[in-house]
């Protein structure tokens, strides 16, 4: 570019101005040419588009030159004319290539911002992916642990069965030693006291011990947490005081006995109740053997049996 | 002669340019119809009017001064006067080529807005990724 294009036209003007001196006014039309030219050699067409900027220059001269040498000649209108246009050409390309450069920006910016949010999305997929397969390995997981607690349920059920099948049958078993009334929450397994003892005495025969083990195997079998009364009877002979010491004893001989064969002594409570109660006639010898009995009461609420006791 | 030509000129039509070049070796032999110059300033002309120039104030006022100048010029070339001509036909191209830029210029611009919405849009689709 020339030295001249670098410089806006005003200031070479003013240069010129000592040369120009004598000559007319200007034209209009190259008062407006000159002011387009400095405008455009003021704007980024200086750098844009300078061989525009140059054509728009060249014009001016000759309308300068015109202008010095036939002023207000058709000639002088003309090249300013054209100077004029070519100004506003140069900035108008100048404008263009700036909006060119905005939309190859904007477009760049429309891929970068599309391959991030398709990275994004494929990030996202990834993660579900991965989600999906840590919930079907959990699910397979819960499955295994499903059929591994329906076996075990299986199993359970059956072990209980079993046990219930065994309760049963030692229950069955001490049919043979005493009588079994089950009510609702209540087991009572009734022993004659002739089996356990010699008359007045409260030490249990040597033949008791086995029945008393067959009681404590089959109250082994019961559930742990029920509680046990054992409780001792007598017939109307003898004083009251003397039937209720003995019952009593008796019945803290069974309770210490099966206690020492291996069940808790904190579920087991023994009470003597004398010649109260009685479950047949103390006139007949067969009521009164009746009546000398050892009650064991197991019972599923927890209290103790005997204040409920009839 | 001048009678002439005023009639001429009232005869013209838009194929003033086949006439002038019937009269031009009937008329003075120095004066040549600038027909370089008709045949580029028309062509201007239509490439602006190609681009929508007419859609864009800018443009269109351009386009204008373009059709007033080429009018002008057939005038001239009617009246023999070919230097004159050959000026307004000059006058002519340079409207209509700034007619085509401005006209170029306003559809580029509108394409950066378009351009620009669209980037928009993308990026709150994409969650706020930085420009």
């Amino acid at each position: 570019m020339s030295l001249i294009g670098k410089l806006p036209y005003s200031y070479l003007m003013l240069a010129l101005l000592p040369v120009a001196c004598g000559a007319s006014a200007a034209t209009q039309q190259l008062v407006d040419a000159r002011r387009a030219y400095d405008v455009a050699a003021r704007s980024e067409a200086r750098t844009r588009t300078p061989a525009k900027l140059l054509e728009a220059e060249d014009a001016l001269k000759r309308a300068e030159v015109a202008h010095q040498d036939d002023p207000g000649s058709q000639e002088e209108r003309h090249y300013a004319y054209l100077a004029e246009r070519r100004a506003q050409l140069a900035m108008v390309e100048s404008d263009l290539v700036a909006s060119q450069q905005s939309l190859a920006n904007v477009n760049e910016s429309q891929k970068v911002v599309t391959k991030q949010g398709l990275e994004d999305a494929q990030s996202r997929v990834r993660d579900q992916n991965g989600q999906i397969s840590d919930l079907q390995a959990k699910e397979t997981q819960l499955n295994n642990s499903k059929l591994a607690l329906k076996g075990e349920l299986a199993t359970e059920k059956e072990a209980r069965l079993k046990a219930e099948a065994t309760a049963a049958a030692a229950l069955q078993s001490l049919k043979e030693i005493g009588q079994i009334k089950e009510e609702a929450n209540t087991l009572t397994i009734t022993l004659s006291g002739a089996v356990l003892f010699a008359t007045g005495k409260s030490a249990l025969l040597p033949i008791a011990q086995n029945a008393l083990n067959k009681v404590a195997e089959a109250l082994k079998l019961q559930r742990s947490d029920h509680h046990i009364v054992v409780a001792g009877f007598t017939d109307s002979n003898g004083s009251d005081e003397a039937n209720q010491q003995l019952s009593l004893a008796r019945a803290q001989a069974v309770r210490d006995y099966i206690v020492s064969q291996g069940i808790d002594g904190g579920r087991v409570t023994a009470e003597g109740k004398g010649e109260s109660e009685p479950v047949a006639d103390n006139k007949t010898a067969e009521g009164r053997a009746n009546n000398r009995r050892v009650e064991i009461r197991v019972s599923g609420d927890g209290k103790s049996g005997a204040s409920t006791s009839r | 002669m001048l009678l002439m030509n005023r009639f001429r000129r009232e005869a013209q039509v838009l194929g003033l340019l086949t006439i002038g070049l019937a009269w031009a070796p009937l008329g003075c032999a120095s004066a040549q119809v600038p027909t370089q110059s008709v045949a580029d300033a028309r062509a201007s002309t239509a490439a602006a009017q190609a681009v929508g120039a007419e859609k864009d104030p800018q443009a269109a006022l351009h386009l204008k001064m373009a059709n007033n100048s080429l009018a002008r010029a057939e005038r001239l070339i009617a009246d023999d006067q070919m230097d004159e001509a050959k000026d307004a036909l000059g006058e002519a191209k340079i409207d209509a080529d700034l007619a085509f830029k401005l006209a170029t210029l306003a559809e580029s611009k509108q394409k950066v807005a378009e351009a620009q919405t669209h980037l928009q849009e993308l990026s709150k689709e994409a969650g706020g990724v930085a420009q």
